[in-house]
């Protein structure tokens, strides 16, 4: 009876009914999770730290070839990638055949630009830059010496061009679906560890800068590799889903 | 056309630019605490985008509620070790989580304690 | 194939510092499309695939699943080719898809089984040597429904001939539905398309 009215108060003060088996976590309860996800975590507010770079990788000599695999480093998105469906549980995916799908599912699975918590594959070629982000397969296409096409269209990687300052990339994109008039400026730049440091500056559509420069890094990871992630599928690729395929 | 839906998805994610917070709305879970809540797998759909668990939990009263916990996606959590067949419905867990800020019976998963001692726990890549 | 040579070292002249050595195989960057519209697969004898069990009937295509390889070469879309100098990347406008073909590495351990695969590569002189396995099953071959389980593993051999074309010969072997190893060999031309355009099949099959 006493643990009844200890458990009731207890959850008065949380606000919860009187569950039973409801409680806040112990250290134990938590024992394995990175400390970026337990509460007071150092990690700031929507942010964490990703694996660093691990050692023994030989980090190849041109400070110009961003070719690798990276995470986004500390201030990137959470683990997940899309924002948390809008109320109520998920869909369970459209009958074989094909029908509508519902609305939050789908919003989700159109790419939108800028990182997250996927790795990034980069590959370096004669005045390209390729960036492919393992979520929801997205690209984006960099050209290196070129000019924005008069005729660009907006599209959801945007349209980017690059030259070199030294050894640091500087990057301009423009057209990015949904962000109407807005104008990216990036600089890039390989570090001596293999990292890629990136200063951000977003400029109004006559290139003035709203706000101030923000920094964000690529973690160079040679220990991952590309994982296909496609968000279409509703997980039939791994073994679930809504029971459609063969 | 772009529908207004649309429009709006992509403001909110504007940030300030490339990495930082362009995806994922941190405010959906208390991020101050963690809620460990027990009870009995209804399903774990193991999908993307994000996975999902749902836990009937015994309310106190001689029924239960369900709860509704929303994970990562399918391939930041196989590569922490999870798999499609990892949660089987019917088994009893403890689902250690960020719970919802709205109060809403759920949260975001972070682990999952069975009752054999064994756990799965998201990480980092 | 001096022609070829010629070609790179005009290349070489042209490209910032860390581009432009002679084995850079830069040779195959480019669009690239099928030299001639193609539906089936055909075996390089000219006999029907050694098929063991029935064809596919209802194409998951037509929900937006992905397609597979080979047969995201077959959808009558461009698809690009860039060399890096530890991975090839072939990124097709069907499915927003593309695969990254790692050089030098062994099969890395596998997630999950995936639509296309893991691929992983070496050049033999200008040829790349491509492996891929770890497929799942839900994906057809061609457009023809040549299904494949996930036992299925492809060797490729991507090269250049001396008229510029491109050619993939392609050995599939199979195990579960194929009584023998194959082949079938893939032909492309240069495109005119300089870029590719974004193709997101859930908007375009308003499907959202």
């Amino acid at each position: 009876m006493k643990f009844f009215h200890l458990a009731l108060a207890g959850s008065v003060v949380l606000g919860f009914p009187a569950y039973a088996q409801v409680s806040p976590s112990t250290p134990a309860d938590v024992a394995g999770v990175p400390a970026q996800f337990l509460p007071n975590s150092k990690v700031g507010p929507g942010g964490f730290a990703p694996k660093s770079t691990p050692a023994g990788y030989k980090v190849n000599p041109d400070p110009r070839d961003f070719t690798g695999s990276y995470v986004n480093g500390e201030g990137g998105a959470p683990p997940g990638g899309a924002p948390p469906g809008r109320g109520g549980p998920p869909p369970s995916g459209p009958p074989p055949g094909g029908s509508t799908l519902p609305a939050n599912a789908s919003a989700a699975c159109l790419p939108t630009f800028g990182g997250g918590a996927y790795p990034v594959h980069l590959i370096s070629s004669p005045g390209r830059l390729t960036y492919v982000e393992e979520e929801n397969h997205r690209l984006r296409r960099i050209y290196i010496g070129g000019a924005h096409p008069a005729d660009a269209q907006p599209t959801f990687g945007g349209d980017s061009v690059g030259h070199w300052d030294g050894r640091t990339l500087v990057i301009d994109t423009i057209d990015i679906e949904g962000r109407d008039g807005a104008h990216l400026l990036e600089r890039w730049t390989r570090q001596p560890d293999g990292s890629i440091a990136i200063v951000t500056s977003n400029l109004d559509a006559k290139g003035k800068a709203i706000g101030a420069p923000t920094d964000s890094t690529l973690v160079w990871r040679p220990d991952l590799s590309f994982v296909e992630d496609i968000c279409e599928d509703y997980g039939e690729a791994f073994g679930a889903g809504y029971g459609g395929g063969k | 056309m772009r529908l207004i839906r649309d429009c709006l998805f992509g403001l909110a994610l504007l940030g300030v630019g490339a990495p930082a917070l362009a995806h994922h709305s941190a405010a959906a879970y208390d991020r101050t605490r963690n809620l460990t809540v027990g009870g009995t797998v209804k399903e774990f759909k193991w999908a993307n985008p994000h996975t999902w668990l749902y836990v009937m939990v015994p309310d106190g009263k001689g029924g239960s509620d369900l709860w509704s916990f929303e994970g990562g996606s399918v391939s930041v959590l196989a590569r922490n070790g999870w798999r499609a067949d990892s949660i089987q419905p019917g088994q009893h867990i403890r689902v250690i989580c960020q719970p919802n800020r709205n109060g809403s019976d759920g949260g975001g998963f972070i682990k999952v304690i069975f009752d054999d001692g064994s756990s799965l726990h998201i990480g980092v890549i | 194939m001096k022609q070829f040579r010629v070609l790179l070292a005009a290349l070489a002249v042209s490209l910032p510092a860390g581009f432009g050595h002679a084995d850079d195989h830069s040779g195959f960057n480019g669009v690239w499309h099928l030299a001639a519209k193609q539906n089936a697969l055909v075996t390089s004898t000219g006999t029907a695939p050694p098929l063991i069990v029935a064809k596919g009937t209802t194409d998951d295509t037509d929900r937006c699943l992905p397609n597979g390889i080979p047969r995201l070469f077959l959808r009558g879309t461009p698809f690009r080719i860039t060399v890096g100098s530890t991975m090839v990347g072939e990124f097709f406008e069907t499915d927003h898809a593309f695969r990254l073909i790692y050089l030098d590495t062994p099969h890395y351990d596998a997630i999950a089984p995936a639509y296309l695969g893991q691929a992983v590569g070496k050049w033999d002189g200008d040829t790349l040597d491509i492996d891929v396995n770890q497929f799942n099953e839900v994906t057809w071959l061609d457009n023809t429904g040549l299904p494949h389980s996930d036992k299925l593993h492809l060797t490729e051999r991507l090269s250049l001939d001396r008229a510029g074309k491109l050619h993939d010969l392609i050995t599939i072997a199979d195990p579960t539905d194929y009584k023998a190893p194959w082949q079938t060999e893939l032909t492309f031309t240069r495109s005119a398309q300089t870029t590719l355009a974004e193709h997101y099949c859930l908007k375009e099959k308003g499907l959202l």
